[in-house]
């Protein structure tokens, strides 16, 4: 069928694709302000105003997946730390300039702009200025990705009790149901540096420790009879079975598009213990 | 006759006796260099120059190429002649899937209507170029136009590119294209 090889591309093609602004990832335009640094640490900072002189240059700044990987799409972020300050938003970036058409002549090394280009118009190439840490807080961007994932980190997460059935002692024999009827989706609403961001969790994986070393690893919270899921045979003796789970999430900001929070984080419910007994045949007479 | 020239040479100065130095940066001749882009549209010689003239040389057979692969759907020689350029990326993955779907391309030709660069730095020189794309239609399989896909003259004034060059083939090669 002809639609099934249909490309996958952009509804535009060549010169017609409007210039890659569509940042994503936490990824920054500065047009009017400056990058100055490197500090003694060789991070950078970002401010709103160029503090002396003529504006030579328009500023972004780029993840690296963006810059590398921003035809296909499967670069993982991440990898890169940078310090940690309280109140300041710091993120690793690529940093690129544009130069601007300057008044009279241009910077030596600049290559001319065309005749008709108006006097402070960004022309040329985005430049490789640095890649670094970048402290970004003067900008007051909107919580990044990762910064939300932080935040993710500290919520109260549900932590999902393990069910199991029958309840009180099992058998040899009589497989052992687990499933968990605590919440697997809550809804957060926080505040970053003054934006609203609505964090919805979602338990994505569930990992269910049965006591005899086996661990069971389900995408769903299972459920009880006659509708388990999710079953283990033991032999007799006692054990304490547990709940590991997984949250992933979504994130807006300020009402915004939602957008996955980039990491996962568990919780450990409480276990249950329970005794699995050994059923032996005995002949009874049914007329006593 | 011969003896006449020697006493003409010979008089006042005196002959060297090693041949004159050649520069390591003489231009390279069609003769010494294989033959690159596609047999009705080669690379010529000027842009295989490691100057700022034979950059400049290059950018604008970059764009001839372009013209020729939409008129062709053949991606490879831009493919060929660019590295970790996001927007040459973009432009050929557009024309392979479109070629792959059957679909072509009516007009989409390319003109440079200004070209400037800085000096060669190192083996870089970073270009200014304005462009104009002609419109550009998608026709699909069946040659009819993509109502989607209809796209008016397209021009980029003051856009940029940093080009390298590529000592194995004695060519530029295109690293980033920022279409303004």
């Amino acid at each position: 069928m002809a639609w099934a090889t249909a490309p996958a591309i952009a509804d535009c093609r060549g010169l017609s694709c409007t210039p890659e602004t569509g940042l994503s990832g936490g990824a920054v335009n500065l047009t009017a302000g400056d990058i100055v640094g490197p500090d003694e640490s060789g991070n950078y900072s970002a401010q709103r105003a160029v503090a002396t002189g003529p504006v030579l240059y328009t500023w972004r700044l780029r993840t690296p997946c963006e810059v590398d990987d921003l035809a296909l799409g499967g670069c993982q972020p991440g990898g890169e730390t940078c310090p940690v300050a309280e109140g300041r938003v710091i993120t690793y970036y690529v940093v690129q300039r544009q130069r601007l058409v300057q008044p009279g002549a241009q910077p030596e090394d600049a290559p001319p702009p065309p005749p008709d280009a108006e006097v402070g118009s960004a022309y040329g190439a985005w430049l490789p200025f640095a890649t670094a840490c970048v402290d970004i807080t003067d900008l007051n961007p909107p919580p990044s990705p990762d910064e939300v994932f932080r935040y993710f980190q500290t919520l109260p997460l549900p932590q999902l009790t393990t069910r199991q059935q029958p309840p009180g002692e099992a058998l040899v024999g009589l497989p052992v149901i687990f499933f968990t009827d605590s919440p697997t989706t809550q809804v957060f609403t926080v505040d970053i540096r003054g934006f609203a961001v609505t964090i919805t969790a979602r338990a994505t994986s569930f990992a269910w420790t049965t006591g005899d070393g086996t661990t069971l690893i389900t995408t769903d919270a299972g459920a009880p009879y006659p509708d388990q899921t999710i079953t283990h045979d033991y032999a007799a003796g006692t054990y304490t079975a547990g709940l590991t789970t997984t949250w992933g999430g979504t994130f807006s900001v300020d009402g915004g598009a939602a957008a996955d929070v980039p990491g996962t984080t568990t919780t450990d419910g409480a276990p249950a213990t329970f005794t699995v007994r050994e059923a032996r045949a005995v002949l009874t007479n049914p007329y006593d | 006759m011969a003896i006449a020239v020697l006493t003409s040479c010979s008089s006042g100065e005196t002959a060297n006796e090693t041949l004159p130095p050649v520069s390591s940066s003489a231009a390279p001749t069609s003769d010494t260099l294989q033959p690159l882009g596609p047999p009705d549209l080669p690379m010529p010689m000027e842009a295989r120059q490691q100057s700022e003239a034979g950059a400049q040389a290059f950018l604008r057979y970059y764009m001839q190429l372009y013209s020729a692969a939409q008129a062709s759907m053949n991606a490879d020689y831009l493919d060929q002649f660019s590295q970790d350029c996001a927007t040459c990326d973009r432009i050929i993955e557009e024309i392979r899937q479109d070629a792959a779907t059957g679909y072509s391309y009516r007009g989409g030709q390319i003109s440079v209507d200004y070209l400037d660069s800085s000096p060669v730095k190192g083996s870089v020189v970073e270009a200014v170029l304005s462009i104009r794309q002609s419109p550009l239609t998608v026709i699909d399989s069946t040659g009819q136009p993509i109502p989607s896909l209809i796209f008016d003259e397209r021009t980029s004034s003051g856009s940029g590119a940093l080009l390298g060059w590529d000592e194995t083939t004695n060519s530029w090669v295109l690293n980033q294209w920022d279409v303004n």
